[in-house]
């Protein structure tokens, strides 16, 4: 793996990574995809989910990434996202509660529960917990 | 005496200016911080998110979606972005100015105008022929979902085809002491040619390209219309910084300027006395 290619990750308040990586993987809407140098031109939805990218040294960084869009290009990866969190800002303890209340009520729904809100949130806080677990 | 007493009752008035102005210069700055912060933290975002757009629009095919639809530009779409107060140095002034230039080089074409900021409405709203929207008190507060509602009018008019393209004037935040006036097009999204060009290879969509683009091109109007929010914002408070910095200073001149008359005329006075004094006393010697 001699060749990188150039990662950006931003969000509408900051900027979070700007570097060349060895490898990006993605939580694209529809599955999981893996960018590598000279990827063919892609553009997908983000889903929720954990983004993971190897920096040339070899660590290895996770961000938790909800929403937005990313393109990769053969020489270089722009991830937009509508919210990201690093492992170190994640309250896990909130994280815990909601993923409980979504439990509960993904488990005993009634008739004003919005099933679809419940599995999203469902989704976030127990992404958040496996990559703040990382830590 | 008369002229000591009104001279003293200037200074003291331009004393209370300076209080005033000294104030809201230090508002203005304090709000300027804030603003150029947000400014600086969304840049990235927006910039990035452009690249995105020219690539996918350079690699697409024409008419893909009706937002990169290049027509003719027979009506026009102007969005003035202006301040909602006034005190703030030529900051207005200048998009005035500029928009009424513009006005005049599509004299041949069918133009209403929007207008963000309150100065820009009271200035144009006699002078102009067509008045469109007039959005207001959109800079109280910024989140990211203030652009997104003027983003959904300036879509849907392109869209239904009432307006060919769409134009904003804004000043953009340079620096402190630097303001630009900007003008630029909004919609259609890209300049489309690909005469002579040789075609790139065409993006692959996940999960398909009307959805992606349904999404990610009404995302980039809106991140377009905050950011100008949120550059004239930080402009608007940096020229008003200046501007009442300027003030400030003239009013110490001017306070200097009348305390040496006034000191001038009281010596006088005190002169005058003396000599009626001595002369006085040499009569009755």
């Amino acid at each position: 793996m001699s060749e990188s290619i150039a990662f950006a990750l931003v969000s509408p308040d900051r900027s979070l990574f700007d570097e060349q990586v060895q490898e990006v993987t993605i939580p694209a809407e529809t599955g999981e995809m893996q960018a590598l140098p000279l990827h063919t031109p892609t553009i997908a939805k983000l889903g929720v989910g954990e983004l993971s990218c190897t920096l040339t040294s070899g660590v290895r960084k996770r961000v938790v990434v909800s929403g937005g869009f990313v393109e990769v290009l053969p020489e270089k990866v722009t991830v937009l996202v509508r919210t990201a969190e690093l492992p170190e800002e994640i309250d896990t303890k909130r994280a815990e509660e909601a993923l409980k209340r979504a439990e509960k009520m993904l488990l005993h729904p009634d008739d004003d529960t919005d099933v679809q809100r419940a599995m999203l949130a469902f989704a976030r806080a127990s992404v958040r917990l496996k990559v703040a677990r990382h830590l | 005496m008369a002229a000591i007493h009104n001279l003293r009752r200037r200074i003291k008035s331009v004393r209370n200016t300076r209080q005033i102005t000294r104030a809201m210069k230090l508002v203005a700055a304090a709000k300027m911080k804030r603003a150029q912060e947000r400014v600086y933290h969304a840049r990235p975002y927006a910039n990035k998110l452009q690249d995105v757009i020219r690539s996918v629009g350079s690699r697409l095919e024409i008419g893909k979606h009706p937002l990169l639809l290049n027509r003719p530009e027979t009506n026009i779409r102007l969005v003035v972005v202006s301040a909602d107060r006034g005190l703030c140095g030529s900051f207005n002034a200048v998009v005035f100015r500029r928009v009424f230039e513009l006005l005049e080089q599509w004299q041949d074409k069918n133009i209403v105008v929007d207008f963000i900021g309150r100065k820009g409405f009271e200035h144009f709203q006699n002078k102009v022929d067509t008045v469109g929207r007039n959005y207001k008190d959109v800079f109280r507060k910024f989140d990211p979902t203030v652009g997104a509602g003027i983003a959904a009018d300036l879509m849907n008019d392109f869209v239904a085809g009432e307006c060919d393209a769409v134009y904003v004037v804004y000043n953009e935040f340079k620096s402190v002491l630097q303001q630009n006036l900007i003008v630029e097009r909004l919609l259609p999204l890209v300049e489309q040619d690909f005469s002579g060009k040789e075609a790139l290879i065409p993006h692959l969509f996940e999960p398909s390209a009307e959805e992606v683009l349904h999404d990610l091109l009404p995302r980039y109007v809106e991140t377009q219309i905050f950011r100008v929010l949120i550059e004239s914002n930080a402009a608007e408070f940096a020229a008003r910084m200046t501007a009442m910095e300027a003030a400030t200073k003239n009013a110490t001149e001017m306070i200097d300027k009348l305390t040496l008359q006034m000191n001038k005329i009281r010596q006088a006075a005190i002169t005058t006395e003396i000599i009626e004094v001595v002369s006085g006393g040499q009569i009755s010697n």
